[in-house]
């Protein structure tokens, strides 16, 4: 009889550490680790050149990892986590009215911020940096964050405000210490988490996430901005 | 407080196991940048000795074990307080030592600030660059030296221009 209690009790602990929820807070967990090892890690302790783009694939392939071996583990389809065409134009259509009044905001905080300019640093106006920064970073970033945060958090807290402020959050923070681009990741978070909760498209978060970069370069001044830099490099 | 059933399947305990090896390995490169880090940055290759040290000139000899060649900014603190800075890149010919001038060891040598009177303490300090020379950090040599500054020669200073200091080492 106590061996039968020991077991039931065993088995409960087990479920209780491996229920989804945990799992899901251990996964968005592990991730924001990876990624704060190489904004606030790699760039202080290693050399500039290629000992720091060979130290910092550790973390970011860390992160790929993870969400790969996530993706396989839950029984993700590469369609559930937003690589499809269908839904483009939904999301679109949802995104495009937020993204024009946060242009418009930009755009008159751009005029009243002193030195105004457009403020882009030449060597991001290049078509080459926009392609680059739109489809692949943006894509790379709304990925990771809607493709698994915002999943996990959905497991954690189901669909709505509360799963949606939490990628918010993760995103903002994500961006420490700069503090524009924390607000501005933050207000972003929010939209696109909440985009992707109805209208799962990796593809249209993408695009929106480089133009809306685009526009805010190109809006405030750089700097206040700072290069857009986070972590360590921030300083 | 409701979580999404449709997203929870079943998660594997392979799940679990690669995300506590992940942390392992993370943790486990951290530990390595971080020591990696202080070797290169803060572990000693310098050696030297401050060889004459009074209210005019500091001087003496080092070595830089690394590269023996290599001229090396120093630096003189007085009272923990800097002083002046000099370039290690003669080399130390005259030296009694004839093993240590041939190991690649280099003279400084650094005209003082006046002083007033009192007691002093020089300490001299390798500039040591890594990481690219984004890096700087300051290695004592070993030993401090102690000198005193006399009333009566400070007050000779002021009048004639230039000093005269007893050494007390």
């Amino acid at each position: 009889m106590r061996t039968t209690t020991g077991d039931a009790q065993r088995e409960d602990a087990a479920e209780a550490v491996s229920s989804p929820r945990w799992l899901a807070a251990c996964e968005i967990m592990s991730l924001v680790a990876s990624v704060v090892v190489a904004e606030w890690v790699v760039l202080p302790f290693t050399q500039r050149g290629a000992e720091l783009a060979v130290a910092g694939m550790v973390p970011v392939c860390a992160a790929l990892a993870l969400m790969l071996f996530s993706r396989q583990a839950q029984g993700e389809t590469w369609r559930e986590l937003g690589l499809r065409f269908d839904n483009f134009w939904q999301a679109a259509r949802l995104l495009l009215p937020a993204m024009i009044v946060a242009s418009l905001l930009m755009l008159a905080l751009g005029f009243l911020l002193p030195k105004f300019q457009f403020g882009a640093p030449r060597v991001r106006q290049t078509p080459v940096w926009l392609f680059v920064w739109g489809i692949g970073w943006g894509f790379l970033q709304q990925f990771m964050l809607q493709g698994f945060v915002n999943r996990r958090a959905q497991m954690l807290f189901g669909k709505g405000v509360g799963s949606i402020v939490v990628v918010a959050l993760v995103f903002g923070l994500l961006h420490l210490p700069n503090p524009w681009l924390m607000v501005v990741t933050f207000c972003g978070g929010l939209l696109w988490a909440f985009v992707y909760q109805r209208a799962p498209n990796l593809l249209a978060l993408a695009l929106s996430h480089s133009v809306m970069t685009w526009i805010l370069i190109a809006t405030i001044p750089d700097t206040l901005l700072r290069g857009l830099r986070v972590g360590y490099n921030y300083y | 407080m409701m979580f999404d059933k449709n997203l929870m399947r079943k998660p594997r305990s392979s799940l679990v196991i690669f995300i506590i090896a992940k942390a392992i390995l993370e943790t486990l490169f951290v530990i390595f940048l971080v020591v990696s880090f202080h070797y290169r940055t803060f572990y000693s290759r310098f050696d030297g000795r401050i060889d004459e040290a009074n209210g005019r000139r500091v001087a003496g000899w080092m070595i830089a074990e690394a590269e023996p060649s290599k001229p090396v900014e120093m630096q003189l603190y007085i009272n923990d307080e800097f002083a002046a800075s000099s370039i290690a890149d003669r080399p130390r010919r005259s030296a009694a030592n004839v093993e240590l001038a041939q190991e690649g060891a280099h003279k400084f040598a650094f005209d003082v600030p006046p002083l007033a009177a009192g007691n002093y303490e020089a300490r001299v300090y390798v500039v040591h660059e890594s990481g690219g020379g984004d890096r700087r950090t300051l290695q004592a040599l070993p030993q401090p030296a102690r000198f005193r500054v006399d009333a009566e020669r400070s007050e000779a200073s002021e009048l004639n221009g230039g000093f005269v200091i007893k050494a007390t080492e």
